[in-house]
Order: C-alpha cells, then sequence, then structure tokens
C-alpha cells in the first residue's frame, strides 16, 4: 500500500489541504519549518489508517463532527481508491461520497495490524522510534525473535562460560584482593619480606665476629688485671698473716741472745745416761755371777762319786743294746706264731675228720662202703645226666604219642557215629526200587485205560492208580534226596578208614618207643649196678650224686688245709732253731754265761746306763763352773772401761762431778729447744714463698695490721668489679656466640623453600586460571562463531545497515547476555570492544535504531504486504555524514515501500538532495496554514531557497486552508 | 713419587647449589614437607659424612658452591662447617668458583679452614700433594661470564704423579647450560692429564674415551623437575698414576622423577588408575641404601585418540571418562600408599600429536553438544596455533602477568615464553624419556590446552546433551 495523495480536509489547522505524493520516488522527504503542520500530517496520517481519537487535539478549528482527513491509495493489486475519514464511533471510513465504507478495506491493506503496533514498527516520530527500537530489543516481545534466535543455540555453552567464568573469578581479579590467587600474591610478598628480613648478610656476621673478637680481647684484659689483684691482694693477705709469727721470731731472737752459745757444744745428756746404766749393769751382774759359782760348788760337793761298772764286765756298746731288744722280740713274736699254729692246725684237723665222716655217712645211706675203689666205681656225672636226659626225652615222647593216639581214638568214634547216623538217614532204595514203582504206575494205569474204555471207571480203581503213582514219585524224591546223602556217607568213610590208618601207625610208633624205654632203663640200672647200686629213677641218683661230689669236695679241701698247717709248724721249728743260734751268739759276745736268761741280760745293761748318766753330769758341773769365773772377768774389766769413759766426759765438759754435768745438760737442753723454735718460725715464714727472709720481716714490722686490712678490703672491692666486668664481657660474648649460632642455623634457605612453595602454589594455581580462562575463550569463540552462523537476518541486516551508519565504526553486532541472563544486543567497535546500547554515545544510538528499525520492517516486508514508512525527524541526532547514509539507507528501504520522512531540517533536505539521484527522492515542503504567504512567497522565490536549487522540482502545493471539507 | 701399591681415593663432587631450593612442590595437606628442610646442605652433609666414615684422600669440588644471586651468609657458614669435620680429619678440599661463586657475595667473605684450597681465578694453578703423587690443576672464574677458553692455559702434565683437571665448563655446550669456558674434548685430551674433574653440568656423564676420564658428576642434588634421577658425586680410586676406577654415589634427599603414561598402552582390564599406581611404584623404589628421604614426581598423561573417543560425550560411559580434577586427586592419595615418601609435583596432561593433526579432517558431528566440542578444540587450539589469537589471548592475560612474581613468570612451565623458545625442550632430561614417548607439543601451553579440553569435556558432559 502508498499513499498516493493525503488529504487534511479539515483538520488540525489545516482545510482542505492536499499532499500529493509520487510513487515512482524512493524517499518522500516533508519538509516543513516549525508549526507548519509536519505533526498535523503526521497524526492525520495515522487518523486516517487507524480512526481519529475520541479526545482528539486537532478539533481546535474544526468541530470534532466535522473532522475529516482521507487518502488516495494505491493497493497491492495497484487499484487506486480514496476514502475520507470521520470522527466518530462507527462507521468512520467513507468514500467520496460520504458513504461508508467497511474498515475491512483499509485493515486488509494494513495486514491487521493496529495503531500501536503500526507506530512502534514502523515508527514515526523520534521518540517513537526510540521506544519501537527499544521493544525490538526487549527479549520479551515477539520483534526480538528474529533478533536473538542466534543466543538461543548456545545455551549450553553460555551456561558452561558462566561455571567456568565463575570459578576463574574466585581464583583471579585485577583489582580484588580476596581472591585465592589474590590471596596466594600477597602471602608471597610478605613471605618475600620475611625472606629479606631472615637474610644474613656478611656485613651482619663480620660486626658480630668483630664484636665477639672485641669481647674476647677485652676479656683477657680483666683477666689479666684480675690475676694482677689477686697477686696483690694473696700477698698483703699473707702478710697479715706472718705478722704474729714476725713478732715471735723477734722474741725467741732476744732469748737466744741471754743463753751461752757453748752451750750448743755441750754433751748429751744420753752419754751420760747409757755410762751410768752400763756402770750399773755391770755391778749387778757381778754380784750374781759370785753366787752363781757358789751354787755350782755347793752341788759339786753333793755328788757321789760312783764306781764304774766297766771293771768287771766289758761295756755294752748301744748296738749290742739294740741287738738284745730286737732279738728279745723276735723271741716273743715267734712263740706267739707258735700258739697260733697249733690251734689252727687242730681246727683244720678235726674239720677234715668230720667231712670225712660225712661222706661216709652218705655212702652208707646207698650201702655203700667208703672206700677209695668202691668211690671210682660210680658212675660219674656226665654219664648220669646224658642218661636221665634221654629217658626224660622218651618219656616226653611216649606222652605226646599216648595223647595223639587218645585223640584219634576220639576222632574215630566220632566219625562211626556220624556215620552210623547218615546210614540211618539213608534210604534203602534203589533204581530197581523206582523201576518197580514205574512199572507198578504203568500196570495200573493200563488196567485203568482199559477200564475206562469198557465203562466208568470205579473210584477204588482211580486210588489204586493214584497211590502208584504217588508211590512211583516219593522213590524219585527219595532217590534224588538219598544221592546227596549217599555222597557223604561215602566222604565219611573214606575219612574213617584214614583214621583208623592213623591210629594204627601211632600205636605202632608208641609200641616201638615203649620198647626203647625198656631198654634204656637196663642200661641205667646197668650203668649203677657196676657200682654196686640199685638204682632209682635218674633224677633222684643225680640229686644223689651231685651230693656226693659236693661232699668229697669239702673233705678234699679241708684235707689240703690241715696239710698247709702242718708244714707251717715245720717252718717255725726251723725259725726257733735258727733264734736259738744267734742268742748264744749274743750273750757270748757280751761276755756273759750261755744261761744267762733273758731277764739278767736286761738288768746288765740298764745298770750300765746308769753309771753312763751320772758321769755325764759330772762333767757338765765342771764345766759350768768354768764359765761362771771366765764371766767374772770379764765384768771387772768392763767396770773399769766405764768408769774411765765417764771420767772422760766429765773433761769433756769442763765439769768436775756429775751433779755438775747434769746441771750443764739442762741449760744446753733450753738453748736447743729456743733454736728449734726460732727455725720453725723462720720455715712457716718462708713457707709463703718468699725467699727473703729479711725481707718479710722488714715488710712486717714496716706495715701495721689496720693499713693491712684496709689496703685487703681495697683490693676485694676493686677485684669484684673487675669480676662484675668479666661477667658481663662473658655475656655479651656469649649473646655474640648465640647471635652467630642462630645465623648459622636459623637459615634464610627455609623461607626460600617457603617462597618456592608459594611460588608452586601460585604457579598451580595460575595454570589453573589459565586453564579456566583458556576454556573460557574457547567457549566465547565457539559462541561467537555460532553466533555468526546462526545470526537472524535483522540482525544481519541491521549490522550491515549499522555498520554503514557508522562508516565502519561498528563493523558487527552481536547478542550477548546481560547480568539478568537476557540476551542483550552487545555493538563490537572496531577495535573488539564489547558496547551495551546503553554505552553508546546517543548519536550512535539513533543509528543503532534505525539500523534496527529498517532492518526489522525489510524483515517484516520478507512475509507481509508492504505499508508505508513515516519517519518524524528521526536523523535529528546524526551528523551529516551520517544523515547522508540514513538517507541513502531509507531510500534502498523505499524500493520496497513508501518512505516518508517528516523533517523541519532543511540541511536534511539538502542532504538528500546532494546524496541522492535526483529522481529518488521528493520533496514536500509543508506550511503552516497560518504563515501561508510566507511559506508562498519561499517556494515562490527559487533563488532564495535552497531547495529550488535542487533539481527535484517541488510538487504542487495544493493547499487551501480556506476551502473546508465537506 | 706415589707408593704404586696404594690406592688412592678421591671423591669428585660439583654443582652443591647450596640452600637453593626445591622449586615447583606445592604445598598440600599430607605433603611430606619434612624431607624438603634443607635438602642441598642434608646432601652435602651425607657427602661429607661419607668422606669422612670411608677416609678418602681428598675432596674436589669442581665449582658452583653456592647459587650466585643468593645471599645468605648463613649458607656459607654452614659450608665452611662442613669442611671444618674435613679439616678435623686431615682430609683436604679443592675447591674451585665457578660462574655462580664468581657471583657470589657469600664467596667473597667467607673463610675457609686451612684443609681447604680454592684455585686461584688469576691464572691457572697447581697443587701438588707430593705423598699421594698427585697433581692438581685448577683455576677458578674471576667472573660470571667467562668467555675464555681457560683449559688451553692449563700446565702440562707432572710426569710420574696423578695429574687431575679441574675445571668449570659447559665443553662446547649442553642443553641448558651456559657456554662459559668454553672448550673441546681434545684440547682436554691434549694436556696428557689422568682425569678431569668438571663442574657446570647437572647432569652426570662420564666421556666414553676413558684416556682421559672426563666426568661430569652432576649436581649434588636435584633441585626441580628437570633435574631428574639419583644425584650424587663420584668416587675415584686409582693405583699409581692410573684411574682404576669411578662411581656415581648418590647422596641426594629429594629425588626427582618425571613419569611418563602413554594411556594407549593400558593394557586390557586395568584402570588409569592401576597404571598411574605402577608407575609411581617403579620410579620411587629404590633398595640401595642411599635411597633418598623423599621422591617427587613429575607425571605426564599422554592422552591417545582412544582415551579421547572414549571420552566423546556421543560414546558417554561413566567409567571411562576421565574427570582430570577427580583422577589428580586420587593420584595424589596414592601417593600416600608408597613405601618411600613421595611428591606429586604436577600432573601435565598431554595429547597425543596425531589427535592435533587430525584436527582438522575430522567431518562435524551431528550431535550439537559435539560439534561444540568439536569447534571448541579447535579454538583452543587457535590460541596456540593463530598467531593472532595467541597474541589477543596473551594480551587478555597482562593484568595477570603484571601481578605474579617474576620467578613465577620466568618459570618454565609457564605458558607466556614463545613458542619458539626451547629452553623447556632442552631443559627435560633426554634420559627421563625414551625416543618414543616424546610427543611434539609437549609445551605447557599445550597441556594448558589439554587441561582445558579436558575441563570442557567434564563440564559439558555433566550438563548433557541438550542444547
Amino acid at each position: 500500500m502508498k499513499f498516493l495523495e493525503l488529504h487534511l480536509h479539515a483538520f488540525g489547522a489545516f482545510t482542505g489541504k492536499h499532499i500529493a505524493l509520487n510513487p515512482k520516488k524512493k524517499l518522500h522527504i516533508v519538509f516543513g519549518e516549525n508549526e507548519a503542520g509536519k505533526s498535523t500530517s503526521l497524526r492525520a496520517l495515522a487518523d486516517f489508517l487507524f480512526g481519529i481519537p475520541p479526545r482528539t487535539r486537532d478539533d481546535h478549528t474544526h468541530d470534532k463532527r466535522l473532522l475529516r482527513v482521507g487518502a488516495t491509495l494505491l493497493d497491492n493489486q495497484g487499484q487506486q481508491i480514496t476514502l475520507v475519514r470521520r470522527k466518530g464511533n462507527k462507521n468512520t471510513l467513507l468514500d467520496t461520497d460520504d458513504n461508508p465504507v467497511p474498515e475491512s478495506t483499509l485493515l486488509s491493506m494494513l495486514g491487521a495490524l493496529d495503531r500501536q503496533t503500526y507506530e512502534t514498527q514502523f515508527g514515526m516520530g523520534h521518540a517513537q522510534l526510540r521506544a519501537g527500537a527499544q521493544a525490538l530489543l526487549d527479549v520479551n516481545t515477539t520483534l526480538s525473535e528474529g533478533l536473538y534466535e542466534a543466543a538461543y543455540g548456545t545455551q549450553t555453552l553460555r551456561s558452561t562460560l558462566q561455571e567456568i567464568e565463575q570459578e576463574a573469578d574466585t581464583l583471579f581479579t585485577p583489582l580484588t584482593r580476596t581472591r585465592t590467587l589474590n590471596n596466594l600474591l600477597k602471602q608471597h610478598s610478605e613471605i618475600k619480606k620475611e625472606l629479606r628480613d631472615t637474610l644474613t648478610s656478611h656485613a651482619d656476621w663480620s660486626t658480630r665476629q668483630q664484636a665477639l673478637v672485641q669481647a674476647e680481647k677485652e676479656l683477657h684484659t680483666i683477666k689479666q688485671q684480675i690475676g694482677t689483684l689477686q697477686h696483690h691482694q694473696a700477698g698483703l693477705t699473707t702478710l697479715l698473716r706472718l705478722k704474729p709469727m714476725a713478732a715471735r721470731h723477734v722474741q725467741i731472737l732476744g732469748q737466744l741472745k741471754q743463753l751461752d752459745p757453748k752451750l750448743e757444744q755441750a754433751p748429751h745428756p744420753q752419754r751420760r745416761q747409757n755410762l751410768q746404766k752400763k756402770l750399773d749393769e755391770l755391778s749387778l751382774r757381778r754380784t750374781l755371777n759370785l753366787q752363781h759359782q757358789q751354787q755350782i760348788k755347793a752341788q759339786q760337793a753333793s755328788q757321789p762319786g760312783e764306781s764304774n761298772p766297766l771293771k768287771s764286765r766289758s761295756a755294752v756298746s748301744p748296738e749290742i743294746e739294740q741287738e738284745v731288744e730286737r732279738q728279745i722280740e723276735q723271741r716273743r713274736q715267734l712263740d706267739l706264731e707258735h700258739s697260733q699254729q697249733a690251734q689252727q692246725e687242730a681246727l683244720l684237723n678235726s674239720q677234715y675228720e668230720q667231712k670225712h665222716l660225712e661222706v661216709q655217712r652218705w655212702l652208707e645211706s646207698k650201702s655203700l662202703p667208703n672206700t677209695p675203689i668202691q668211690r671210682a666205681r660210680i658212675p660219674t656225672a656226665v654219664q648220669v645226666e646224658q642218661a636221665a636226659r634221654q629217658a626224660e626225652e622218651l618219656q616226653r615222647k611216649l606222652q605226646q604219642q599216648r595223647e595223639r593216639i587218645q585223640t584219634l581214638q576220639d576222632t574215630q568214634s566220632t566219625q562211626e557215629g556220624t556215620l552210623r547216623k547218615l546210614r540211618q538217614h539213608a534210604s534203602s532204595l534203589v533204581e530197581d526200587d523206582l523201576n518197580r514203582a514205574r512199572n507198578e504206575r504203568n500196570r495200573q494205569w493200563k488196567i485203568l485205560r482199559s477200564t475206562a474204555v469198557q465203562g466208568p471207571v470205579g473210584s477204588t480203581r482211580l486210588d489204586e492208580y493214584q497211590s502208584a503213582t504217588d508211590q512211583a514219585d516219593r522213590i524219585v524224591d527219595t532217590l534224588r534226596a538219598s544221592a546227596d546223602l549217599q555222597a557223604r556217607v561215602e566222604s565219611a568213610c573214606s575219612t574213617l578208614t584214614e583214621t583208623r590208618g592213623q591210629l594204627n601207625e601211632a600205636e605202632s610208633q608208641y609200641e616201638h618207643n615203649k620198647a626203647q624205654q625198656k631198654a634204656i632203663l637196663e642200661e641205667w640200672n646197668h650203668l649203677w649196678f657196676s657200682a654196686g647200686l640199685q638204682a632209682d629213677d635218674p633224677p633222684a641218683m643225680q640229686r644223689w650224686l651231685q651230693q656226693l661230689h659236693k661232699l668229697e669236695n669239702e673233705e678234699q679241701d679241708h684235707l689240703e688245709k690241715t696239710n698247709l698247717a702242718k708244714s707251717q709248724g715245720e717252718r717255725l721249728r726251723v725259725l726257733d732253731e735258727k733264734w736259738n743260734q744267734q742268742w748264744r751268739d749274743l750273750r757270748k759276745h757280751m761276755g756273759l754265761d750261755e744261761n744267762a736268761s733273758i731277764i739278767e741280760v736286761r738288768e746288765w745293761i740298764s745298770e750300765q746306763r746308769r753309771w753312763r748318766e751320772s758321769h755325764k753330769q759330772q762333767k757338765q758341773l765342771q764345766d759350768q763352773l768354768e764359765l761362771a769365773e771366765n764371766e767374772q772377768k770379764e765384768i771387772h774389766n768392763g767396770i773399769q772401761q766405764t768408769e774411765a769413759l765417764l771420767s772422760k766426759l766429765l773433761g769433756e765438759a769442763g765439769v768436775s762431778t756429775i751433779e755438775e754435768l747434769e746441771h750443764l745438760e739442762e741449760q744446753a737442753i733450753q738453748y736447743a729447744t729456743l733454736k728449734e723454735q726460732l727455725a720453725a718460725t723462720e720455715l712457716a715464714l718462708l713457707g709463703e714463698g718468699s725467699d727473703d727472709l729479711n725481707s718479710i720481716l722488714s715488710q712486717c714490722s714496716a706495715s701495721s695490721t689496720e693499713v693491712l686490712k684496709q689496703e685487703i678490703q681495697q683490693l676485694s672491692k676493686e677485684h669484684q668489679e673487675l669480676e662484675e666486668k668479666r661477667e658481663q664481657t662473658n655475656q655479651e660474648l656469649g649473646r655474640v656466640r648465640q647471635e652467630q649460632a642462630q645465623m648459622e642455623h636459623q637459615s634464610a634457605a627455609d623461607v626460600q623453600q617457603k617462597l618456592q612453595q608459594q611460588n608452586a602454589a601460585i604457579e598451580q594455581c595460575t595454570r589453573r586460571y589459565l586453564v579456566l580462562n583458556a576454556a573460557a575463550h574457547a567457549l566465547r569463540a565457539t559462541m561467537e562463531a555460532y553466533r555468526k552462523e546462526n545470526q537472524g537476518p535483522v540482525l544481519q541486516a541491521a549490522q550491515e545497515i549499522f555498520r554503514d551508519l557508522t562508516i565502519e565504526r561498528y563493523p558487527s553486532l552481536n547478542v550477548g547476555w546481560n547480568d539478568q541472563d537476557q540476551p542483550v544486543l552487545e555493538c563490537v567497535r572496531f577495535d573488539g570492544t564489547r558496547l551495551y546500547t546503553q554505552d553508546l554515545s546517543v548519536g550512535t544510538r539513533d543509528a543503532l535504531f534505525l539500523a534496527l528499525r529498517i532492518a526489522s520492517i525489510r524483515h517484516h516486508l520478507t512475509n507481509h504486504s508492504p505499508l508505508p514508512v513515516v519517519l518524524d525527524d528521526a536523523l535529528v541526532d546524526l551528523d551529516e555524514t551520517r544523515t547522508s547514509k540514513a538517507l541513502q539507507a531509507l531510500a534502498q528501504l523505499g524500493i520496497e515501500t513508501q518512505v516518508l520522512l517528516f523533517t523541519h531540517h532543511r540541511r536534511t533536505v539538502e542532504l538528500a538532495q546532494a546524496c541522492l539521484p535526483t529522481g529518488d527522492v521528493e520533496i514536500v515542503e509543508l506550511r503552516s496554514p497560518n504563515v501561508l504567504s510566507q511559506a508562498d512567497q519561499a517556494s515562490a522565490d527559487p533563488t532564495q531557497q535552497p531547495i529550488k536549487h535542487s533539481r527535484t522540482p517541488l510538487q504542487t502545493h495544493r493547499e487551501s486552508p480556506n476551502n473546508p471539507a465537506p | 713419587m706415589a707408593a704404586s701399591d696404594r690406592i688412592l681415593r678421591f671423591v669428585h663432587a660439583a654443582d652443591l647449589h647450596l640452600d637453593s631450593p626445591m622449586r615447583g612442590l606445592e604445598r598440600y595437606e599430607g605433603a611430606p614437607a619434612h624431607e624438603l628442610r634443607n635438602a642441598t646442605r642434608q646432601a652435602l652433609e651425607k657427602l661429607v659424612t661419607y668422606c669422612l666414615e670411608t677416609q678418602v684422600d681428598f675432596l674436589i669440588i669442581a665449582g658452583d658452591i653456592f647459587d650466585g644471586d643468593w645471599r645468605d651468609f648463613s649458607t656459607g657458614l654452614f659450608f665452611r662447617n662442613q669442611l671444618s669435620r674435613l679439616a678435623a680429619a686431615n682430609i683436604p678440599a679443592f675447591l674451585l668458583h665457578g660462574n655462580h661463586d664468581a657471583a657470589s657475595q657469600i664467596t667473597h667473605h667467607l673463610q675457609l679452614p686451612k684443609n681447604c684450597h680454592t684455585f686461584s681465578h688469576a691464572r691457572p694453578e697447581t697443587h701438588l700433594l707430593e705423598d699421594l703423587g698427585v697433581a692438581l690443576h685448577g683455576q677458578s672464574f674471576p667472573q660470571r661470564k667467562e668467555t675464555r677458553n681457560l683449559a688451553l692455559q692449563y700446565p702440562e702434565a707432572v710426569p710420574g704423579m696423578l695429574n687431575i683437571g679441574v675445571l668449570h665448563t659447559a665443553l662446547e655446550g649442553r642443553p641448558g647450560h651456559g657456554t662459559y669456558a668454553p672448550c673441546t674434548e681434545q684440547d682436554l685430551q691434549r694436556k696428557h692429564y689422568q682425569y678431569w674433574a668438571l663442574g657446570h653440568v647437572h647432569r652426570t656423564e662420564i666421556f666414553p674415551n676413558r684416556d682421559p676420564w672426563i666426568v661430569f658428576p652432576g649436581n649434588l642434588q636435584g633441585r626441580h623437575a628437570r633435574e631428574t634421577g639419583p644425584k650424587g658425586a663420584m668416587l675415584v680410586q686409582a693405583q699409581g698414576n692410573q684411574i682404576t676406577q669411578a662411581e656415581h654415589l648418590t647422596f641426594d634427599v629429594v629425588r626427582w622423577h618425571h613419569a611418563h603414561l602413554l594411556t594407549q598402552n593400558i593394557r586390557p582390564g586395568r584402570t588409569l588408575r592401576d597404571e598411574i599406581q605402577n608407575i609411581l611404584r617403579d620410579c620411587t623404589q629404590d633398595p640401595s641404601p642411599q635411597a633418598p628421604e623423599l621422591h617427587a614426581v613429575r607425571l605426564t598423561v599422554h592422552l591417545s585418540n582412544q582415551t579421547f573417543e572414549r571420552t566423546a560425550p556421543e560414546r558417554t560411559a561413566p567409567e571411562t571418562q576421565i574427570d582430570h580434577r577427580l583422577l589428580e586427586q586420587e593420584i595424589r592419595a596414592l601417593t600416600y600408599d608408597l613405601p618411600q615418601p613421595t611428591w606429586l609435583e604436577k600432573i601435565v596432561w598431554s595429547h597425543p600429536a596425531e589427535t592435533q593433526l587430525n584436527q582438522k579432517e575430522d567431518s562435524p558431528l551431528d550431535n550439537p553438544e559435539a560439534t561444540s566440542l568439536h569447534a571448541l578444540k579447535g579454538h583452543l587450539q587457535a590460541i596456540q596455533n593463530d598467531p593472532q589469537v595467541h597474541t589477543q589471548w596473551l594480551q587478555s592475560l597482562q593484568p595477570l602477568q603484571k601481578k605474579l612474581p617474576l620467578e613465577v613468570l620466568q618459570s618454565a612451565d609457564m605458558p607466556w615464553q614463545p613458542r619458539e623458545s626451547n629452553i623447556r625442550k632442552s631443559d627435560i632430561d633426554p634420559s627421563d624419556i625414551s625416543p618414543s614417548d616424546i610427543h611434539p607439543g609437549d609445551s605447557p601451553l599445550d597441556s594448558i590446552l589439554v587441561e582445558a579440553e579436558l575441563e570442557l569435556q567434564r563440564r559439558m558432559s555433566a550438563r548433557g546433551t541438550k542444547p
């Protein structure tokens, strides 16, 4: 549908105004300055199409009921139609003859658009243009479908992107400090600071090293000072301690001066004492010696002068005495042996006699004489034993055989019994009996048959046959049964026969042995018979013989022993003889009578002894006396010598008496004591380390005790101070050493390690961030690509127009998502920046809206019939270049549908004339009905109007304000 | 002259880097943190104790005793105390300043016990041990960046003695190490020494041509996930002027491992968890008496195509899906059950190479969710592959980068190192990975992208397939 003419019959300030539009033009610019009725015309256009609203503003000149607006339209089929709209409730659409025309006439051409939709979609004023564009951007309107369809294909990607961005955002944002990575970075700088603080520089170390050396040096000095001080103090202390000793020293010296120095050479009292003591001892010994001599002499006098027995007999030597004793002992021994041997012999002899009698009695028990011949006849034990064993063996055999015979007899009788029993059971029936019975049966049968042929058979006959048959059967049975029995009988017979054989054999064996036994017995008897003895059974004889042998052995034994005793007696007699000879020799040797008894010999010997003893005693006394006399001489000499020594001592001491000597000695002791004390004092004084006694003594005498004490106190005070200083220095030293030790052990490397771990954490976090970032990047790129591929035609077209309008400054349009998770339009600037509509400048935004509107209309036109597009100063905020581009775009749209641009900017008109081909644009100039004359003049004078320069002549303005609509 | 029948024994250590911290270990609840304390110190203590107990003849430390930028003097004091222990047993120590020591404040101010001989930095110096028949030649670094070929100026071998050259060098260059005091193997051979005690390179290396012996003992204690395996020092034995044996002894307290799991190698009937448990158990097993007190493990999980197919939502089967966050927690829990104290440093997720190659050929799937995943994967990889996207992404991270500490920013495990930079790759100890394990694109950014992908999979599948 296109407007060919718009008739403002009675509308607003207009009356009978006609605006004609050339349908061949692409763009119709309706130009009018303010108050020229531009807005009125726009309203009129809409009111015509959709009805005049009840509360219209355009009734200020004409009465409401008289308001008329009309138009000549060219419909899609190329038909022209002229219609008029009046104000009212119904039948407001009229034909040229004021006849009502149905509303559908228009509606069919409008494609069922209502006024609001038309105004928003086909945009009117500047504000409407914006509102329409905004509506287009609003996702909730159907208009936006074409715009955003691309966005919906990337839903999954978008939500994934959101998630990833969310996570990435928790890791890092450039501006905040609370994100993970930002936190890590903060910690990193903290650790770095810690590292700087921990680092030990060599300077730190050197400073401490120097301090250490300094302190050590200082300590050394202090130690030396303390040493000196201590030495001094010790000296003074010693002096203080020595002072009393020095005083004592002086005192002793004074005492010594009073004594004679010669006293030192005085003889030692010990010498005098020793001499005196020796003299006393010698005197005592002399007295004792004299007494002793007298005693000896008395003893000698009392000793009797005995005669020497040697005069009568020869002297007996001790050897002979011993020999005598030995011989006497031997004699005693021999006598003892004699009596023992006699006893032994008698005892053994009686024992033998007894045994002999026993043997005899034993032999007599068997009535045998006890003669050697008889004894030789008795069989030997071996013979007897052999015979006994034979007899026993045979006896055992016979016993066995007897038992066997008994067993066999028992077996035999058992078998005989069994056979008997079997024979009783065995039937006497034989094969012949059976044959007989069968014949009897056959005979009976024949009789029966013949009888049956002749007539009825009597029961007797039948019974007979029956019995015959039974008899035969019984015999058969019996025969069969007895066959087995017969076999057993035969078996028993043969067993019995065998047993009998065995029995016979055993019996004959037995007999044989019996005979043998007899022979042996005879042999046995014969054996003993030769000994003249009636033999008993072998065991008895064996026992007897054993006893005999035992007795004989004992008898023999005793005999031997008796003989042995006898020979012993012989030996003793020989010894007696030998002794007698020796004894005789001895007596002769002693000069005694041959017959002298042992007692006599003994008395002689003891007499000899007594004499010898007495002689010895005399000799001893004499010796003692001589000894005592010699001693007496010796003592005497000793006394003389000692006395000489004593007088020499007195001389030495320069005294004449012992008493004087003793006094001198006392004085000497006193002198020595003082000397010793002096030496001890000097030693004590020197013992304190000094070797100069005089200097010590002079020092002691020089300083007073009080002064010394004060000095010592002063020194110890100084010492204490130095000690304190030393303690301090030691502490300082310890501190520095500890610091050094800390430096050595508390290394910054630990912190460095911590820093590295922090770095690793940062790296890890960064990596994660980069992973997310890359993923986000890929997601965005993918979404972009998808959108590009699937972008709707509206957006596509709008993008092209917008790009053109902005002269490539905004090369593309995208659909993004806003905070409310709604798709929004993003304008991508040439540098890639994405801007939302609210972020655009006013002019750019207008350009965008225009582009969107044009694109939207074009899209609408693809499936709708064309409707005129009416624009009211939509380009007001565009600069000239963009305006030109906009005009071109509108002209482009004009190919598809009628485009009317209302403007009050003359510049727009000029631009249109400049940038569009002449045939494409039509300029319609409106003039206010109130300033008509001016407008007319203006249009009448082309030289003054820029429009008149246009090659497009202004269309006719058949305005007739004074001609009201009918 | 040396009594030729006596067996001489000395220890050759280098690169103590005392008080250098263990890097990359994040504290977490239950982590065995105690063992980390002073690991480098403890390692040195162990070394010194070994020297004392076995009465070695002398100790050589071929440079990098301290970390160059570490200023804490207590570190120096600790070192001095340890050397004093040797001094008490009359065991001499020969020290050489490496690049780190030259830069160290500690080195300059530390006075060492009398048994220590530090090689001059002015000129090559020779110490003669007449009674042992040993001549030690060496020169310390006068400054950190020593670019001269120091070896050239070393004196000729002393005839009839055991000649030991002590030098801090990376020879002609070793991956990940500054090429200081550059020289060639031939330069060293020309001196006719019997043993070259080198330092600077943290990986144990004994040159195959043992005339002379040229040995890097490696560092005494590994400090991060790229210093893996047993660490310690060399025990060298000589008789007369002949080296008879050189043995690497371990003294480390914390041992680093980089374990790899290829999910395609998982045997049927076994779960990822089982495999990881096995791998952890294998790599932390050390029955030797010198076993460390703590194992720190980095685990790279190389996800196979199959894993990805299995985890793709259209074949959703809950038991085959990898919830990598949950799995990480489980793996961490697994470490508590290991016989040795173990610290899981990090789990790195890695794509199989083929997945990346085949990416473009995969046809879009019917399922909108799968389509999305497919597209997401593409966009993730664009971060790496499209320089423009990469730059944009990095730009968007600038606010973060501004806040991060320098150490973290410069960490080799951070993805903003330029893509072409091969610092990380060169740092990987080739012995840790068998050639089949190495995958292209095993970079920090890769692992972040893989993780992002796993994250997306997890979240999308949790959300269901509703669009």
